[in-house]
């Protein structure tokens, strides 16, 4: 969805259409259920943190500035929102509650399901500015001026810590017995 | 030890990041450093490894939980919402004395502090036909037929005034959409001349919608912005139901 797609499904929030509203979730939802979930490794918290996105986007549609991308600014505070949760400290490892949503049989999911919590894993130890570039990354396949967007930082950090959190998960997941 | 640069090269490559020079440069890289060539494998292997992570699908009660929680403004009846658009605007006394002719119940009721800004009641009114219309024309209309809507859309003008009639007729909730932008006109207000059924008015620069739901009959009106002359074009009107387009025409000004 473009960005004036989402400036006037959001004018139609703000004018009260309930469909809009409905239609910036389902685009939403999803993409940043997962950067949550890549970010504190927990569906739950994933969850929690899905629910607290759109609940103080939409609080405070008001103070949206249409000058920047929609995307970028949800991104945001999902990026902050599981900042605060891991130092909160009530992050939980694992992947026992997620749904892989995969369509293969019973014994390429057991792989896939295990290869996901290898890199869930690798991915948890990597200090939480490395992650977050990662999961914009490769996760959700935002470019590096996307992230830098998103994180307010330089595209040159964006690159920088880029580079180095992919060394380190290179690392780590060798580490693990991976090639 | 590849340098600096030769990294960035390779990461760059991985994240489609290369101009068409940076390219060609990459892949000379490749064929000349076997280190290079390595650092490039690795990466291009960790990448798949990552975009071969299954997406993980949030709880099937996550969207009713958080739809159940966000609230919205609550939608304006749309003579309400007039009123607080014309709140403080010279225009609030109404389109007449803006343009200078027309009479409504609606404008000259809204001029005085007796109605409250949001007592739509006293700002339903008429279109009459007094000296201001005379010489106003048909310039164009458009006949709706569809199953869902019905009726027709009349596009009148004289000067910088262009007059916008609805009659229309929906069996099921629609929302008709009215685009305008560049063609010079600004919204100057609006009339009824009867209501039978649901309908809220949205406006924004260059264009409105009107979600609606049964008989309406109701008259924008749209007058030249800034003095300026009125541009070529046409005005577009659409209809959707649930979201998809099931009539659209272009009046022509």
């Amino acid at each position: 969805m473009s960005n004036s797609q989402d400036q006037e499904l959001i004018r139609r929030c703000q004018k009260g259409d309930r469909r809009a509203l409905e239609d910036l979730l389902m685009q939403y939802q999803r993409p940043i259920y997962n950067a949550a979930f890549r970010m504190l490794g927990n569906a739950e918290d994933a969850a929690d943190i899905t629910q607290t996105v759109f609940l103080r986007a939409f609080e405070h549609l008001d103070r949206y500035n249409p000058d920047y991308k929609f995307f970028s600014w949800i991104y945001r505070i999902a990026i902050n929102e599981s900042i605060n949760q891991i130092n909160r400290g009530k992050r939980e490892l694992g992947l026992e509650d997620s749904q892989p949503a995969t369509t293969e049989g019973p014994v390429d999911h057991f792989q896939a399901e295990d290869a996901s919590r290898r890199i869930q894993d690798a991915l948890m130890t990597l200090q939480e500015d490395f992650r977050m570039v990662i999961v914009l990354r490769h996760f959700s396949d935002l470019s590096y001026r996307e992230i830098s967007e998103v994180l307010h930082i330089p595209e040159i950090t964006v690159k920088s810590r880029l580079y180095s959190a992919r060394q380190r998960l290179k690392e780590e997941l060798q580490e693990d017995g991976e090639p | 030890m590849l340098s600096n640069h030769a990294q960035d090269l390779i990461n760059r490559a991985l994240d489609g990041e290369l101009s068409e020079s940076e390219q060609a440069e990459f892949q000379a890289l490749l064929s000349q450093s076997e280190q290079a060539r390595r650092y490039s494998d690795e990466l291009s292997l960790l990448a798949h490894r990552l975009a071969s992570t299954p997406p993980v699908e949030p709880p099937d009660s996550l969207e009713r939980d958080i739809l159940s929680k966000i609230e919205l403004p609550r939608p304006r009846k749309w003579f309400t919402r007039m009123a607080g658009w014309m709140q403080g605007r010279p225009i609030s006394y109404g389109i007449a004395a803006a343009a200078g002719l027309l009479v409504t119940v609606a404008y000259y009721e809204m001029g005085f502090s007796r109605h409250s800004a949001t007592d739509y009641s006293s700002l339903v009114g008429t279109l009459s036909r007094g000296d201001g219309l005379r010489g106003v024309v048909q310039l164009d209309s458009l006949e709706i037929n569809s199953p869902a809507i019905q009726g027709n859309v009349t596009l009148s003008g004289k000067d910088d005034l262009r007059l916008l009639r609805f009659d229309i007729d929906s069996s099921v909730p629609v929302d008709v959409a009215v685009n305008f932008e560049g063609t010079g006109l600004d919204i100057g207000g609006v009339a009824r001349q009867s209501h039978g059924g649901n309908e809220n008015l949205s406006f924004s620069d260059g264009n409105f919608t009107v979600a609606t739901l049964g008989k309406q009959q109701f008259t924008v009106v749209l007058k030249s912005d800034g003095g300026e002359t009125i541009n070529p074009g046409g005005i577009a009107v659409s209809v959707r139901r649930d979201g998809e387009e099931v009539y659209e025409g272009v009046l022509n000004l």
